[in-house]
């Protein structure tokens, strides 16, 4: 079930792109927030992420055209 | 006609031959070679959050020029690898086939062999871990000086925890400096040692093929963390620095662009048969060192050997690993200056019985990438994202090694050559229950220890069978898949009187522990025996 919440090939070959590009190196700098901070960070889009994951699968499971990249 | 020809110019291979060198003997090394400088240097000479900020260039060797590091659905063995890396098992790929629905080894055909893509950790075995290898203590123990001054390793001094792995030992370097995330964990664990030690839990600084001060001609470790992209200025040790340094001797010869396909006994000496840019070709010695790897020299002898049944053992260290989240350092800075190679070492277990117990090797690298990280986590990518850069500082990664032990249900088959001059290998692995329960019980504790010491196991990834690319036991002292096939204590292959093994194939047991560096002394004691049979000194 948590497999299919995962990133697509697609999203990681964007985000991999984005990494190595040093103009957009400040969106991958560490978050520095303190220990209460990072953890409320964690915990917020955590929440929100794995919210959005699911229905990002829901859609893909029921959309006609399947997602590219991604494992059966 | 040579004195000896070693095959492979791994860490096994490579210590052979300066083992033979040394002693005056005319040395062949016979080695396919597969190198790829041109993507090394590309690397440039700064620390990893510089050449982040400041070189343009930083795609082509961070993800490969076609992506080839950015990693695809699922985990496998060889994923861990940069592009600067990927030629350790490239050629192997396509020369070496091996078959198998859930046992894909790592394997090598690089100039330097796995050792080029090696993560440099360091253990002595124990004189109860020897023995259950076939092992002869005193010959290993004698020979791991000469490694450190070939190799140059730095290391702890040995107390109550380091001597589980690090037993003996003096002349090494002092450790390399500990980063900042490591440290904390270390500091928990250094407030009560003793109930620790109780609980069967021994955790300690790693000692590592990588110079904390300049060694003959590499220098020590710049702490850049880019040890997994460059070579740092050759401060971590790789089997092709040994290869350069002979070159320069008389008495050596390389013999690059050869796949080795069989050997045979001559009445004078031996002759081995390769394929060398599609035409065959033989190489001839009075003595045949193989060197090759676990699978590469089973490969060798299995083709070479009159056997009824061309069927061998096979042991692998079984590995696992746990990202883990240290609530220390959570929102805490950690400081840039760092290697990439491992912090630290711990086993687990029954620390009186080798067979019960686990290694852990702690990496806490920045330079991983944190698209790797996300690709693991089950969230939305903007959001994984955010939750990578809050825990990057606090990101500590524990893989896991346990034991193996042989059996009938770990075999390996010489196969016929389909794709390749060299035959395939069938390979059918599975561990025993007993095996099984056994990591069970010993994850389910180190689990307790790691959130004991503040580490949140974030997940467990499983890398497949042959995870670990530790590999032994494919020409063992003692044979129980097929008995006519083995290793003599003197490293003579069983039936041969002038071919040897020099590499972990001998081992009858594989420990947790890393066995580069045991391997790497063995192949200096067999290559003693075999300047022995020639006349010279043991």
């Amino acid at each position: 079930m948590l497999q299919h919440l995962k990133p697509t090939d697609e999203e990681i070959e964007q985000l991999a792109l984005a990494e190595t590009d040093m103009k957009q190196a400040g969106r991958f700098s560490p978050l520095r927030y303190g220990p209460a901070g990072n953890l409320a960070v964690i915990l917020a889009a955590g929440s929100l992420g794995m919210a959005h994951a699911l229905a990002a699968a829901v859609w893909r499971h029921i959309s006609p055209a399947p997602a590219k990249g991604r494992d059966a | 006609m040579h004195d000896i020809i070693v095959v492979g110019s791994g860490p096994a291979g490579a210590m052979a031959c300066a083992e033979l060198v040394e002693r005056g003997f005319n040395v062949a090394l016979v080695d396919y070679g597969d190198d790829d400088p041109g993507m090394r240097a590309r690397v440039p000479d700064l620390p990893f959050g510089r050449l982040r900020a400041e070189d343009p260039g930083q795609r082509g060797y961070l993800l490969g020029d076609n992506l080839e590091g950015v990693p695809r659905s699922g985990t496998r063995v060889g994923a861990q690898l940069t592009p600067p890396r990927q030629f350790v098992n490239r050629a192997a790929e396509k020369l070496l086939p091996v078959n198998s629905p859930d046992f894909q080894p790592m394997q090598s055909l690089a100039l330097g062999g796995l050792g080029a893509a090696w993560g440099t950790a360091c253990c002595t075995y124990s004189p109860e871990e020897c023995a259950l290898a076939g092992l002869d203590h005193a010959a290993i123990a004698a020979k791991y000086p000469d490694v450190i001054r070939e190799a140059g390793i730095s290391g702890p001094e040995q107390d109550p925890c380091t001597g589980h792995w690090w037993n003996g030992m003096t002349g090494h370097q002092p450790p390399l400096d500990i980063d900042t995330n490591s440290a904390s964990i270390l500091e928990a664990y250094r407030r009560d040692p003793g109930a620790w030690l109780k609980r069967g839990f021994a955790l300690g600084r790693i000692p590592l093929a990588v110079n904390s001060r300049p060694h003959r001609d590499r220098e020590a470790n710049p702490y850049f963390d880019t040890d997994f992209y460059g070579e740092a200025r050759r401060s971590a040790y790789r089997p092709r620095y040994t290869v350069e340094r002979l070159l320069k001797a008389p008495n050596f010869t390389y013999i690059p662009g050869c796949l080795a396909l069989t050997f045979g006994e001559t009445p004078d000496g031996v002759e081995l048969s390769c394929s060398r840019g599609g035409e065959r070709t033989a190489v001839r010695g009075r003595r045949l060192l193989l060197c090759a790897g676990a699978l590469g020299s089973a490969r060798l002898a299995l083709a070479s050997m009159p056997l009824a049944r061309r069927e061998t053992s096979l042991l692998c260290s079984a590995y696992v690993y746990y990202p883990t989240l240290n609530l220390r350092m959570l929102g805490r800075p950690a400081a840039d200056r760092r290697h990439s190679m491992a912090q630290l070492m711990a086993v687990f277990g029954d620390l009186s019985r080798p067979e019960s117990t686990c290694s852990m090797q702690l990496y806490s690298y920045r330079s991983l990438l944190l698209f790797k990280i996300i690709k693991e986590m089950p969230l939305a990518p903007w959001a994984g994202l955010l939750v990578a850069r809050a825990m990057q500082d606090a990101l500590s990664i524990f893989g896991v090694f346990f034991p193996d032990a042989a059996g009938p249900t770990k075999t390996l088959r010489l196969g016929k050559s389909v794709s390749s001059p060299a035959p395939d290998l069938d390979i059918s692995y599975a561990l025993t229950e007993e095996q099984a329960a056994l990591q069970r019980k010993l994850e389910r504790g180190l689990s307790r220890c790691l959130l004991r010491l503040g580490c949140v196991p974030l997940g467990r990834v499983d890398p497949g069978k042959a995870g670990s690319i530790h590999y032994a036991g494919t020409l063992p002292r003692i044979n129980p898949v097929n008995p006519d096939l083995y290793t003599q204590a003197d490293g003579r292959l069983g039936g041969c009187e002038r071919v040897f093994v020099g590499d972990s194939s001998s081992w009858n047991w594989l420990p947790c522990k890393g066995p580069t560096f045991t391997a790497m002394a063995g192949a200096r004691a067999v290559a003693g025996q075999v300047a022995a049979s020639l006349g010279g000194r043991q």
